[in-house]
């Protein structure tokens, strides 16, 4: 399946940089929103590289375009600082992730559209 | 005219190998001729969602961390690589974006084979030297490949080191620089070749060694030195024993050259080949180190620099991972037909 341009365009101070938003009471929003709960307003936020796994799944028969990891963990990632991000837990024996265990957010190709679509870049985490 | 040095650096190495013996008992060859004959023991390989592009990243992140700056202060960002991941679409707007630095930023990809890294930290140098930028990163990085079966296979890797230059808080000057060229037929790939073809043992003297001396020569003339008042010397590392002869005909000591020679355990990284031996070097050297490195990339030609090593080093070594435990810690070995998969030489039934 391919992705529409416009849609992993508008996608990239996320998927590449992990741009988030934190509000005055100090919740974080990753992705940014319009509008956040209680009216509040938010500055743009980084979220840091490196947090620690919250809970996971290990996924045996993915999408088809994700075959050739199979299997890989799937997890969501606390950040330090604040902010979650459901992340593939890579370079990792998928047995051997446990909850809390430390990791550091790496830039990855997450798909790739066939022999002529676009190359998907974005976040995974590796431990740390 | 300002003044232009390292100001950071960065390296990354992926965690997946593959031994020679792998290797050569799937071919039916003799592993030991390789280890003993070309000094090679293992070489990395790039996990399935890794290619130039996520290595050079990682590596610029590192040494973004190392100057201490953000990534909107790069003025210019360039790739070196042989490995660009698009025929078609600039690495480096992707790398420029991911580390923040667009859109004042100028761009380009190049190419040279395996030095195509260095080229790319000299045209940043000058830049900064001319005073059109304030910050700019040069990257060598590679996701290299080897037909099966083929010499090369046993040596083409994967890794990337990236260097940011600056005229303020330098860690390491630029004492002289010089390049050596030739029209030189030893490697090549043409359009849509999947796999580069070589010139066998042509790829040796009237190329590596000719063009790697010629350099070293060359800028160690025009400065007035020898090779006794270097510390260390970095040569570009296509197989364990190329570097190693290269110095000793130079008069360089083996143990002036093993702190940069990751070649036996790393393999091939091409383009980020001599830019990665010189971030294990800045990782352990100490104020008034006097460093020679030289590239050398098919076609052919070299990039020499002199370097000398800053007091304000000390303040940045540790404060992004090291080259050599990324490539002695966390290892996963790969066999042949992971390997094979991993690096797209065979494909599943769709």
């Amino acid at each position: 399946m391919k992705i529409r341009s416009p849609r992993y365009h508008r996608e990239t101070p996320q998927r590449y940089r992990l741009e988030a938003a934190k509000t005055e009471s100090g919740k974080v929003f990753f992705p940014p929103r319009a509008y956040y709960p209680g009216g509040e307003k938010a500055e743009p936020f980084r979220m840091s590289d490196k947090g620690k796994v919250l809970t996971y799944t290990v996924i045996h028969t993915p999408a088809a375009e994700y075959s050739d990891l199979a299997p890989f963990a799937l997890g969501i990632i606390e950040l330090d600082g604040g902010g979650r991000i459901t992340s593939q837990i890579v370079d990792v024996d998928p047995s051997k992730v446990k909850i809390g265990m430390r990791v550091k957010v790496e830039f990855r190709r997450i798909r790739t559209e066939g022999d002529e679509g676009l190359l998907c870049y974005g976040y995974k985490v590796v431990p740390e | 005219m300002p003044e232009s040095g390292i100001v950071g650096y960065g390296a990354y190495i992926p965690r997946y190998r593959i031994k020679v013996e792998s290797i050569a008992s799937t071919w039916g060859a003799d592993a030991e001729n390789y280890k003993k004959g070309l000094q090679l023991k293992e070489k990395s390989v790039p996990g399935l969602d890794q290619d130039t592009i996520t290595l050079s990243v990682e590596a610029a992140k590192y040494a973004l961390k190392r100057a201490g700056i953000d990534g909107s202060s790069i003025g210019a960002a360039y790739v070196g690589s042989e490995s660009h991941p698009y025929a078609v679409k600039p690495t480096g707007t992707i790398l420029s974006e991911a580390i923040g630095a667009t859109p004042e930023c100028h761009t380009a990809d190049f190419e040279f084979a395996c030095k195509a890294g260095t080229e790319a930290m000299y045209n940043v140098y000058s830049q900064v030297k001319a005073g059109l930028i304030e910050y700019g990163l040069g990257i060598g990085g590679d996701t290299s490949q080897g037909a099966p079966g083929d010499a090369l296979e046993y040596s083409a890797s994967a890794g990337a080191a990236a260097y940011i230059f600056g005229s303020k808080d330098i860690i390491v000057s630029v004492d002289a620089t010089y390049a050596y060229m030739t029209d030189t037929p030893d490697f090549w790939r043409r359009e849509y070749e999947h796999y580069p073809q070589h010139g066998g043992r042509f790829t040796g003297e009237p190329a590596y060694f000719k063009h790697t001396l010629g350099a070293a020569e060359g800028i160690m003339k025009r400065a007035g030195m020898t090779a006794d008042d270097f510390d260390y010397a970095v040569f570009h590392q296509p197989n364990g024993k190329f570097p190693m002869a290269a110095g000793k005909r130079l008069g360089f000591p083996r143990e002036k050259i093993e702190t940069g020679w990751l070649v036996p355990w790393l393999g091939n990284t091409y383009s980020g080949a001599s830019p990665l031996g010189l971030s294990a070097v800045l990782d352990i050297a100490k104020p008034g180190d006097r460093i020679l490195m030289v590239s050398f990339g098919s076609g052919a030609g070299s990039d020499a620099f002199i370097f000398t090593v800053l007091d304000h080093i000390l303040e940045v070594q540790d404060k992004a991972p090291m080259t050599r435990p990324q490539l002695d810690e966390n290892k996963i070995y790969l066999d042949y037909g992971n390997y094979a998969k991993f690096r797209g030489k065979i494909l599943r039934n769709k």
